[in-house]
């Protein structure tokens, strides 16, 4: 087991350096951040003193090394436009986050799953061709447009829910409805799928043979184990969540991480995408490693299997 | 620019909508409420003005901070921090100060604080990104506790409108004691609205200064909201949580326009859009080496047409490089007329008759309607026989072509503005040959020489005398194709009364309930 874990560690660091050289290559071959920053009175001397200031006059090799040097010392280094360390932004935009993440998660997880439970016990049915249906709906409206379309009908016709921003609960029903409303589609058709499965199982018969009811066959013992795939996707799903939902955060007025990148980006804040994306990735690479040992609680083979190795 | 798409197409849909939604009676509005909310759409990124130029963070601070000098909205100066000025001799101001004023910590404002404060900003360790347009400031001296003397490295007339732009006093004494980073998360100015709260992205609250020197603001509280999506923050509008909403895009004027509880208040432009020429180290044989074709493309666009469709009936041509609201901008000198025949008659006589290929670099999102509109110029040079196309560039990717001077198209899409409000501005920055963004090297001379002479004009009248001139050369040498004055539209709910600046500026001040 600790050998698994070891090499996922390992596995997890080489990727992070991965993201970060690329994050690296690509921002400082697109644009330059002086012609971003000065305003149109600048004169070239204006300009090659902020690429001073920020070490930005110095070849890229050295720049690269001494950005990973910060790093490993847990210094993102500061924001050119905000002037404030970039941990510190961080902090302030990954609570957000984590607040829309974990009720989207929620979303995806109680619409998901009944509406895949449902259609699957009763296949063939009404319901399993209505909640399909959703599903199909849900995966398939561009979020932006779902997003606009709630603002309009319940934030400015029927005036029940604010329109965007962050504070209270009502804040946060719109976009976790769009975001985890996305998600709880896909949810719910491997649910389906996964469940079919299970059902066709020996075990289930047999189980049904004995006498057991609908519902303890279903809940008890198909459910538990359909639910390994479903698992997966939302591991994943939820890592892309605190990575930032950029398109849902920028159109709720969310602010989050999503929205802090984009700026960034368009800005070319370099030190702040830097710090984004490092914390994004590992955000993500922690999110799939808890999924994996949660994959052992509910799967004891794999852990069986783990313990093996 | 994906972001930037997204959101136009997300723009697009919502305007539709949003004129359904309002058809139909939008939700009930609070009463006159005593909050004034407003919505950007970018954040303030900093509280330290000297940290920033950024548009959205002026327009926010102007509100906690005071210049010297203030701008009405049609930008006469006025007194702000200084009660008058005066030049002492060509290259020395005189500022009087106002007496017992005091910043929002109670720490008094003197002459000390000007110095300070000036010292601070141009200091290049502070790295304010807007030095450059006081590069001029050789030193600042205190006489007396409320006289202040600013030394210039050359003759400098235009000094107090530059004054009413940028230069806001800080308070020393609180900066010493929280060190030099405490105005980024907490600004204390002099200003009509004292800083309460800034959650980051989401919104700053003020709250008025009942010992402002202009006297109490007449609007208690006001929160600047931060909403990125142009069609949320239209929504907002609708709704009526929200009050003011700037710089709209042209495609969400309508629901504003149909609904009985907002309007769209357009001001005066200080930013022109043009397509300027790439006319670096051109060879003879090139098509943009004669003026005859730089004017025949001007010909070629019919910009009313541009206005009525893509800018919804917003803005008015621009003859050349100046609006009306700007100064010594000459009104007598008419926009090029749109005349295709002629177009073809000049593309003939320099020996273009079948046309040539010319591309523009465009953006998209990055100013409002600028896609729309590039493509619009693109379709009516294919008219008159210019085989135009447009290519669609990231801001950032652009900028740095632009700077390098070696942009790959033709024309360079983009928007000039002026904030000190002196039409001999933007020609500096966009046309004068060794200017930092100039296109047109080695360029004129004649045209060099008089922009020159602009920046020193010792008076108002001298300023007249040669922006006209250098005016009349611009639509002679025409290097760039001219369009119009980028809007400055504003969604307002219809008890708020407020006009807007052309200078973006989010003066709260001014503003008031109608009822």
């Amino acid at each position: 087991m600790s050998e698994y874990l070891v090499r996922r560690l390992a596995l997890s660091v080489t990727a992070m350096l991965g993201v970060i050289t690329i994050v690296f290559v690509l921002l400082h071959t697109s644009g330059d951040p002086a012609s971003l920053l000065v305003t149109q009175d600048a004169t070239r001397q204006d300009m090659e003193r902020i690429r001073q200031a920020y070490g930005l006059d110095r070849p890229l090799s050295v720049q690269y090394a001494r950005f990973l040097a910060r790093v490993a010392h847990g210094d993102l280094g500061y924001s050119y436009r905000q002037g404030v360390p970039v941990t510190e932004l961080i902090g302030e935009h990954l609570g957000a986050t984590f607040e829309l993440a974990l009720a989207s998660l929620a979303v995806a997880i109680v619409l998901g799953v009944a509406l895949g439970t449902a259609a699957a016990a009763r296949r063939g049915s009404g319901v399993d061709t209505a909640a399909m249906t959703l599903a199909l709906f849900g995966t398939s409206m561009p979020s932006f447009w779902v997003g606009l379309l709630l603002i309009i009908v319940f934030g400015v016709k029927l005036g029940w829910l604010p329109v965007s921003g962050h504070g209270g609960l009502d804040h946060l029903v719109m976009p976790a409805f769009v975001l985890g409303g996305f998600y709880a589609a896909q949810v719910s058709r491997l649910t389906r799928t996964s469940l079919l499965e299970v059902l066709a199982q020996d075990y289930i018969r047999t189980g049904r043979a004995k006498g057991l009811r609908g519902g303890v066959v279903l809940f008890k013992h198909a459910l538990r184990n359909a639910a390994l795939p479903v698992l997966t996707v939302l591991g994943l799903s939820f890592g892309q969540m605190l990575g930032g939902a950029i398109i849902v955060e920028t159109i709720f007025a969310w602010p989050g991480m999503g929205r802090l990148a984009v700026q960034a980006v368009l800005g070319r804040d370099f030190p702040v995408v830097q710090g984004a994306a490092i914390v994004g990735a590992a955000v993500f690479l922690a999110v799939n490693f808890t999924v994996d040992l949660v994959y052992g609680w509910v799967d004891p083979r794999l852990r069986s299997a783990a313990e093996q190795t | 620019m994906i972001v930037g798409r997204w959101r136009k197409i997300g723009a697009l849909c919502a305007g539709a909508a949003l004129v359904l939604a309002v058809g139909s009676g939008a939700a009930t509005q609070a009463q006159a409420p005593r909050t004034l909310v407003v919505a950007q759409s970018a954040d303030l990124d900093t509280g330290d003005p000297a940290k920033s130029t950024g548009l959205a963070t002026i327009a926010i601070l102007v509100n906690i901070y005071d210049t010297l000098v203030h701008r009405d909205a049609n930008l006469n100066l006025k007194p702000g921090l200084a009660l008058s000025w005066r030049a002492v001799d060509p290259t020395t101001w005189e500022f009087t100060l106002r007496k017992g004023v005091k910043f929002h910590d109670g720490e008094p404002f003197n002459a000390e604080a000007v110095k300070f404060s000036f010292d601070r900003m141009l200091d290049p360790k502070t790295r304010w990104p807007g030095a450059g347009a006081l590069r001029l400031i050789k030193a600042v001296t205190v006489v007396n506790d409320d006289t202040v003397r600013f030394a210039t490295s050359a003759p400098w007339p235009a000094m107090p409108r530059f004054l009413g732009y940028w230069g806001m006093i800080v308070p020393p004494g609180y900066l010493k004691q929280n060190g030099d980073d405490a105005l980024i998360r907490h600004p204390v100015g002099t200003g009509p609205y004292r800083f309460v709260r800034w959650v980051k992205d989401d919104r700053v609250e003020l709250d008025a200064n009942p010992d402002y020197w202009g006297g109490r603001p007449r609007i208690g509280r006001v929160v600047i909201r931060v909403i990125p999506t142009d069609a949320a923050r239209v929504a907002e509008l609708l709704a009526g949580s929200v009050q003011l909403a700037n710089l709209l895009p042209p495609e969400l004027f309508s629901p504003i326009q149909i609904s009985s509880k907002t309007k769209l208040e357009v001001g005066k432009s200080l930013s022109v859009f043009f397509v300027i020429y790439n006319l670096v180290n051109i060879t003879k044989d090139k098509p943009l080496a004669d003026p005859r074709v730089r004017q025949a493309l001007n010909y070629a666009i019919n910009r009313q047409a541009i206005l009525a469709s893509v800018m919804h009936k917003v803005g008015a041509p621009v003859a050349t490089f100046c609006t009306d609201v700007m100064d010594a901008c000459d009104p007598s000198i008419p926009p090029f007329t749109y005349d295709p025949n002629k177009a073809r008659a000049l593309l003939r006589e320099a020996g273009y008759a079948n046309g040539f290929d010319f591309s523009i670099s465009g953006t998209s999102g990055t100013y409002p309607g600028d896609r729309d509109i590039v493509q619009a110029v693109a379709d009516q040079l294919n008219q008159v026989g210019v085989r135009a196309h447009v290519n669609i560039t990231e801001i950032g990717v652009q900028l740095k072509a632009v700077l390098a001077r070696k942009l790959p198209e033709d024309g360079w899409f983009t928007r000039f503005t002026d904030f000190f409000g002196i039409s001999s501005i933007i020609p500096l920055r966009a046309f004068y040959s060794p200017g930092e963004w100039s296109q047109w090297r080695p360029g004129y001379e004649p045209f060099n020489q008089l922009v020159e002479a602009a920046q020193a004009a010792p008076d108002e009248a001298k300023l007249r005398d040669i922006s006209k001139r250098l005016q009349l050369m611009y639509k002679e040498q025409a290097p760039a194709l001219t369009l119009f004055g980028a809007p400055n539209a504003n969604g307002m709910s219809r008890d708020l009364q407020w006009t807007p600046r052309p200078d973006l500026e989010l003066t709260m001040f001014d503003a008031s309930w109608s009822r």
